[in-house]
Parts: C-alpha cells; sequence; structure tokens
C-alpha cells in the first residue's frame, strides 16, 4: 500500500470500521462485571448504576444474566437491557449489538454477567475484544469480583490465561459484603490475595480494591430498594420497615464507605460524571 | 512445645486452612528456625536429614517415609508458610492501637462534645470523624501511614535467602513487583481495619 494512502493506526480500525468519533478524545467505558457465582456481582453492579447516573453519566445497564430472577439488576433498573434468553448464541448477539451502538452513540455501559459466564472469554478469543474495542473508541474494564472462597478465582484465572481477557484496566474487587457476619476479614482472604492469579493481575497493573460491605444489605436486595429509599427508610408492602439504626448503616455506606471506594479507582476507568473527582468523597448525594 | 512456636502454629495453620499437613511439615514448622540457621547458606543435606526424620517417625501426606523430593518441597512450602505467618504477625503488632494508660492522661482532658449538627433528622457525621476509611493517620511508630507507597517497606530477599530480581520484592511468600505489594499491603490494612469493627 502507497505509504500516503496509508492511515494511521489511531485513525483507522480493521478494515471496514469506522475511524473513532472525534470529540474530546476520551474513551467511553464498559464495566465487565465478572466473576463466579455468588461473589455479590449484581451488587457491585446496582452500586455502579446507582453511583454514576445521578453524578451525571450517560450510562446504560446491560444485564446478561438469565438465571436469576429475584436478585437481578433488572429489578433495580427497569431499563436495563436484556436479552431475550440465555442460549449463548442470542446473548452474544445481543451483546454485539449493544456493543456497535455504544461505539456509534457514544455512551458508557455496565454489564452484569451470569456467574462464570464464557460468553466474554469466547469473544476475546474469536475477535481480540479489548484491542477491538479500543480501536472503536472503548475501553474496557474488568471487574473481577473475588469471594473469599479459593473456587472464586476461577473466572479471574480462566480470563488471565495467554491474556484472554486481561484489558490494561482491570480492577480485582475484593467483596467483603459476602463473609458471615463476625469472620476475620483479613484471614478470610488471606489466601485469595496471596494467589498466584491475583499476584500475576497485579504485576500486570490490575488494581486491588475493596468493595465495602453493608450488614443490612439483603434487606434492602430483597425489596428491590435503592440505598436513597432505604436511608429513608421506604419499605415495600409485606416487608418489615428497617429500624433507624440500620437506615444510619445505609447512609453511612451510600455517602462515606461508596464514595471512597469509587475514588480508589482511576478516573480514566469511570463513566463520565460532572463533579466527580477521585480522593472526594464529601457529602454524597443529598 | 514453645508459646511462641504454638501461636506461628496456629497462624500458619489458619493461613494453610488447616489443609491435610503432614507430620513432617508440622515437624519442621516447629523447628523451622534451627534448621535455617543449621543451613547457614549452604545446602541440606537431604539424604541424611530423610533418615533422620524416618527415626523421628515423620512422614508425608500420605503416611510414608518422605522422599527427599517430597522433603525438598516440603522444606520450601514451610519457610513460605513461615514467612507469611511472621508478616502477619508483625503486621499485627504493627497496627495494634497504642494503649494511652490512665496516667499518661492530661487532666485538662475532657470527651468529645457532640456536634450542633446532630439534631433530630439531621446529617450524620462522617465516619472518617470516627477512624473508619480513614485516609492517613498516624500508625504506632507515629509516623503519618500514606496512602503512597513511602511507608512501605519490603524485602528484597526471597525466602531461600538470595536476593530478588531487580525491580521485584518479596511478601507474602512471593516474588512480585512492588505495586503488586502495595496493593495487596493496602488491602490488608483496610481489612484489618475493617475487622476491629466485626
Amino acid at each position: 500500500m502507497d505509504d500516503a494512502m496509508r492511515l494511521e493506526d489511531g485513525q483507522l480500525g480493521e478494515v471496514g470500521n469506522a475511524p473513532r468519533a472525534p470529540g474530546d478524545g476520551r474513551m467511553s467505558t464498559t464495566a465487565f462485571i465478572c466473576g463466579q457465582g455468588r461473589v455479590g456481582k449484581t451488587v457491585v453492579a446496582n452500586t455502579y448504576v446507582q453511583f454514576c447516573r445521578p453524578r451525571g453519566a450517560r450510562l446504560e445497564a446491560w444485564n446478561s444474566d438469565r438465571q436469576n430472577e429475584t436478585h437481578t439488576l433488572s429489578v433495580f433498573h427497569s431499563d436495563a437491557s436484556r436479552p431475550a434468553t440465555d442460549g449463548a448464541s442470542e446473548k452474544g448477539y445481543w451483546f454485539e449489538a449493544n456493543l456497535d451502538r455504544q461505539a456509534r452513540e457514544r455512551f458508557d455501559a455496565v454489564l452484569d454477567m451470569a456467574g462464570g459466564d464464557p460468553m466474554v472469554r469466547h469473544l476475546a478469543r474469536d475477535v481480540r475484544l479489548v484491542e477491538t474495542m479500543k480501536r472503536r473508541g472503548l475501553r474496557a474494564v474488568a471487574w473481577h469480583v473475588l469471594g473469599p472462597e479459593p473456587a472464586d478465582l476461577d473466572y479471574l484465572k480462566l480470563s488471565m490465561e495467554g491474556q484472554l481477557f486481561a484489558p490494561p484496566a482491570t480492577l480485582v474487587v475484593v467483596n467483603t459484603g459476602v463473609l458471615v457476619s463476625g469472620r476475620s476479614a483479613e484471614l478470610a482472604f488471606a489466601d485469595v490475595c496471596s494467589h498466584r492469579v491475583v499476584v500475576d493481575a497485579l504485576d500486570r497493573g490490575a488494581k486491588l480494591v475493596r468493595f465495602p460491605s453493608l450488614e443490612c444489605m439483603s434487606a434492602i436486595i430483597d425489596q428491590g430498594l435503592t440505598f436513597l429509599e432505604a436511608m429513608r427508610g421506604v419499605t415495600k408492602p409485606g416487608y418489615q420497615p428497617m429500624t433507624f439504626l440500620d437506615q444510619t448503616r445505609v447512609e453511612i455506606f451510600w455517602k462515606d464507605h461508596i464514595p471512597g471506594f469509587f475514588a480508589e479507582i482511576p478516573l480514566e476507568w469511570l463513566p463520565a460524571m460532572v463533579g466527580h473527582n477521585a480522593g472526594s468523597h464529601e457529602g454524597g448525594l443529598q | 512445645m514453645s508459646r511462641n512456636s504454638k501461636g506461628l502454629r496456629g497462624v500458619v495453620r489458619e493461613i494453610t486452612h488447616g489443609a491435610n499437613r503432614s507430620s513432617l511439615f508440622w515437624w519442621m514448622v516447629e523447628n523451622h528456625d534451627q534448621l535455617a540457621s543449621a543451613v547457614g547458606g549452604r545446602h541440606l543435606q537431604w539424604t541424611r536429614l530423610c533418615a533422620r526424620f524416618a527415626k523421628l517417625g515423620l512422614t508425608d501426606a500420605n503416611g510414608h517415609a518422605p522422599s527427599e523430593q517430597t522433603a525438598r518441597k516440603t522444606w520450601q512450602r514451610v519457610r513460605r508458610a513461615v514467612a507469611k505467618a511472621r508478616e502477619l504477625a508483625a503486621a499485627n503488632q504493627a497496627a495494634r492501637p497504642q494503649r494511652r494508660y490512665p496516667s499518661r492522661i492530661s487532666p485538662d482532658w475532657r470527651p468529645p462534645v457532640a456536634s450542633s449538627s446532630d439534631r433530630p433528622g439531621g446529617p450524620i457525621e462522617s465516619v472518617r470523624t470516627l477512624g473508619l476509611m480513614t485516609p492517613a493517620r498516624p500508625n504506632a511508630g507515629g509516623l503519618p501511614e500514606t496512602r503512597g507507597d513511602a511507608s512501605m517497606e519490603f524485602s528484597t530477599i526471597d525466602a531461600e535467602g538470595n536476593p530478588v530480581e531487580e525491580g521485584k520484592v518479596f511478601y507474602r511468600g512471593r516474588v512480585m513487583t512492588r505495586h503488586a505489594a502495595e496493593q495487596l499491603e493496602r488491602l490488608r490494612r483496610g481489612l484489618q481495619e475493617e475487622d476491629r469493627f466485626r
């Protein structure tokens, strides 16, 4: 090819793809909330949406988990996009269509995945997902949510093998919320945190963060309440009202712990938000 | 069994989940320091040691007299586990808040008065005033712990006593980048802080 015809890599991706959209150069983010079952992925995804949207993020919620109906992202966010069925082909088609739309419309997205779902790994293998997304101005951010069991590392292990799905923007999220009350968090997570898979991920630049626990989280999740609703004492029909102490626990979690958690995450790994400043976590929402 | 070795054994058991460890493993934990100092930088004579282990009735995890390879690998595991256990113990000791005995408290000290914002329905005080999620506070040595890496010191010698690769450190029984060690140590301190309120 004539050098004059040869375009810069940043101007044109693979053959057939449109050039990256102009603008401030900021990449839209797609947060992949992944991990094994029962580690708290939906709680993390739900919190992500509740935190980012009121701060001005143009954020879509994508819920690929069709194995749960009670505690699923769609219960908390009725606008969450969902595949029609749980079939692998349908889910793949649904995800690709959403991603294509995101590349054109430039919003941010969060994908809540079923426990151990291989969909993203397969795409990563077939179409070099992370690199292809980058060429279209989309930053893949992997959120590997971990509980204290060694088996909770399986998804991270499979993703890291051969760099299958190992974007530069990778978070290893230790979720102390899944611990039984009274159990030492430090000892419970000692093995997981010192595992070769986690160390390898950190050696490659991943960031290790701790998702804060909330004692009354199950009461909130069971009712499908937002954190603001729980803080204000909203009770759904058929449920016991939360005690005022629990309301205070939610307020502390929502106004202090969660902003502190997000302040640990690099800004470019999060959706664009108005007024959000890493390191600042005073007050939170009013 | 000395008190120290009981404590060390307990932490090692917690770290290894009390997994099915052999009598050889636990003997090596209890005699770790003597073995390590007897080595003195030289290679262990595994043939002779295995004969000694057999006389002591020590076995591998399957109840058999350990082979030289098994004994060697067990020793490596023990060294990693003991190093990790001692790191945990040292960190716990350093993080323990210093007690202030009544004789050292000023006679003029009074408990803090409740804030005027603490009215019914008013916003609560940030929990940072209670010491939770505090970005920086003095450690036991009186020096501020920062979110940066300045206060974190890591070993550059591995379990075998060899210097690690340049740019790497030895932490929790593994060689890793400083970035990884700092992340893990920061998390460990955060979990420890959380444990105070569990």
